[in-house]
């Protein structure tokens, strides 16, 4: 039987009413659908395609609503996955276009996923269960409510067509659904992201760390770097040419994606490190996912943007530019340090003065906390002390 | 992934204040200076832990790293658990339920056996916070 699949990416859920934006929308990450980010080394939408490839299925397309021009999204790309980048006005109608396409290259049954949702669903029963109950649309519903998974018969153009430019919310007939007893992961959040990433260390999902197991419960993928003052504690997976430089911890079912960089003294605790990020030194980031300059904190359910590229910034993708980026750094090492300590230090030397000697009109009274401008810099001497327990 | 090596399970006294931890550091010291050592340092009887306990337990760690080995620490008191929380020094080590569990777990991943992670929660609104 000839089965295909249809992938819609960068799609809203179809109940709320929100159009997509960059920021604080469901199921995206700085405007990128949590589907198309990688979990331990793999982007995810490859994980469920390679799922579907198991259970049989011929072809798989893939409409993406996303910004193509957003970084990480050239990852997901597969010769393998016929790409189609849309407008997300135009989405349903080009899943429309898809599925007739399909169809005319002899699909007999279509699967139709919106991710979205993580699912792990047993294709081969899902298709039996559609043939067996005779439905035109057969969708799955998991325990705490249905997801957007359909298996569509060929034949039936106008169920698909009526399903599609109804957003997926609506079956043209009634149909019984199929029952899904799988892992299911809704997607919505980073923490759902996060939570994600910790059922696969505990193998609750099929989804394996893409690297050598090192050690029980460490993962490392393929130029790795990894300093030997490092400590590392399982659950725990560092991606591929990624660094993680002196002093550093890296623990709590943490994972370090491809090419990012954790610099020295760092401490990441049960936090993601998106591709191509870059920490900085003496940080302690815990319960956060990081990526694309910006930090969400999965125990605050906050999101936060960090222009100062001393603290979090980007990795440049392309391999000439990071290797340029690295000896730029390098010869411009010296230097930098002697302007920071000549500017820190007098920057230190005048808030001590400032303290000695307050002002007139200064009442202990208001002055509840110390001012931020006067707090001691964290010149690196001072952050080698704060980390000094974690060194050991 | 399989290891040969032997993994040494080591019993923690009731109370480690710094002469405690002195000595047990006396006692450990031939097993940290082991190739590549295997350690597991059992809690479960530790009613009081103090900072040269909690130094003593970094020297160890550091010096298994030193090696290439590993220290793991199980069953551990409530005590012990929260100081090594207040310390934020329980992330530096694998903690698992039991001693047996932290000894097979050199041998192969136990995501099972492992103190589990705190599980995410979206933080209440504040009408049910004030309420």
């Amino acid at each position: 039987m000839d089965v295909r699949a249809i992938l819609l990416t960068g799609v809203a859920a179809p109940n709320s009413d929100a159009a997509i934006s960059v920021n604080d929308s469901p199921e995206l990450f700085a405007g990128l659908p949590l589907a198309l980010l990688p979990v331990l080394g793999r982007p995810l939408i490859h994980q469920i395609a390679d799922r579907l490839k198991q259970a049989g299925v011929d072809a798989i397309s893939v409409v993406n609503a996303a910004d193509p021009t957003l970084p990480l999204i050239e990852d997901a790309h597969r010769p393998d996955l016929k790409w189609k980048d849309v407008s997300s006005e135009q989405v349903w109608r080009a899943a429309e276009e898809e599925f007739d396409e399909v169809v005319q290259a002899g699909a007999e049954l279509v699967i139709v996923m919106r991710l979205g949702p993580y699912a792990e669903i047993e294709i081969d029963p899902l298709l039996q269960f559609h043939l067996d109950e005779r439905n035109h649309a057969t969708q799955v519903i998991a325990e705490d409510g249905p997801i957007d998974v359909f298996v569509l018969s060929g034949s039936r153009r106008n169920d698909a067509a009526f399903l599609l430019r109804n957003k997926l919310t609506r079956l043209r007939r009634p149909a019984a659904p199929f029952l899904l007893n799988g892992y299911v992961n809704r997607l919505c959040t980073a923490a759902d992201f996060r939570r994600l990433v910790l059922d696969s260390f505990s193998l609750k999902t099929c989804i394996r760390p893409l690297g050598e197991e090192v050690r029980p419960g460490i993962w490392m993928g393929a130029g790795a770097k990894i300093d030997r003052s490092v400590r590392l504690v399982a659950p725990c997976f560092i991606g591929s040419r990624a660094r993680v430089r002196s002093g550093s911890l890296i623990t709590r079912g943490s994972s370090i994606e491809h090419h990012s960089i954790v610099d020295c003294g760092t401490v990441v605790e049960a936090s993601t490190l998106l591709p191509l990020s870059y920490i900085g030194a003496g940080l302690d980031l815990m319960h956060s996912v990081v990526g694309l300059k910006r930090i969400v904190s999965v125990k605050y359910a906050a999101q936060l943007e960090i222009e100062d590229s001393s603290l979090v910034s980007a990795v440049p993708s392309t391999s000439a530019l990071r290797t340029l980026s690295h000896a730029a750094n390098l010869i411009t090492f010296v230097p930098r340090q002697m302007i920071r300590n000549l500017i820190g230090g007098r920057k230190l030397r005048k808030s001590q003065a400032d303290a000695e000697c307050p002002p007139p009109s200064f009442d202990p009274g208001v002055v509840t906390r110390p001012a931020v401008q006067d707090r001691q810099s964290l010149t690196s001497s001072v952050v080698a002390g704060m980390r000094e327990y974690g060194n050991q | 992934m399989e290891t040969s090596r032997p993994v040494v399970v080591k019993r923690m006294p009731e109370r480690v204040n710094q002469r405690e931890a002195r000595k047990f550091l006396q006692d450990v010291q031939p097993f940290l200076r082991a190739d590549r050592p295997q350690l597991v340092f059992d809690l479960s009887q530790v009613k009081q832990l103090d900072a040269a306990g909690v130094e003593m337990l970094l020297h160890c760690v550091s010096e298994v790293m030193k090696r290439d080995g590993d220290l793991k620490l199980a069953s551990l008191s409530r005590q012990a658990t929260m100081v090594l929380e207040l310390t934020r020094t329980d992330r530096l080590f694998e903690i698992y339920e039991s001693s047996t569990e932290a000894a097979r777990s050199f041998s192969g991943f136990l995501p099972n056996a492992m103190r589990p992670v705190p599980v995410y929660q979206q933080p209440a609104a504040p009408t049910q916070l004030a309420a």
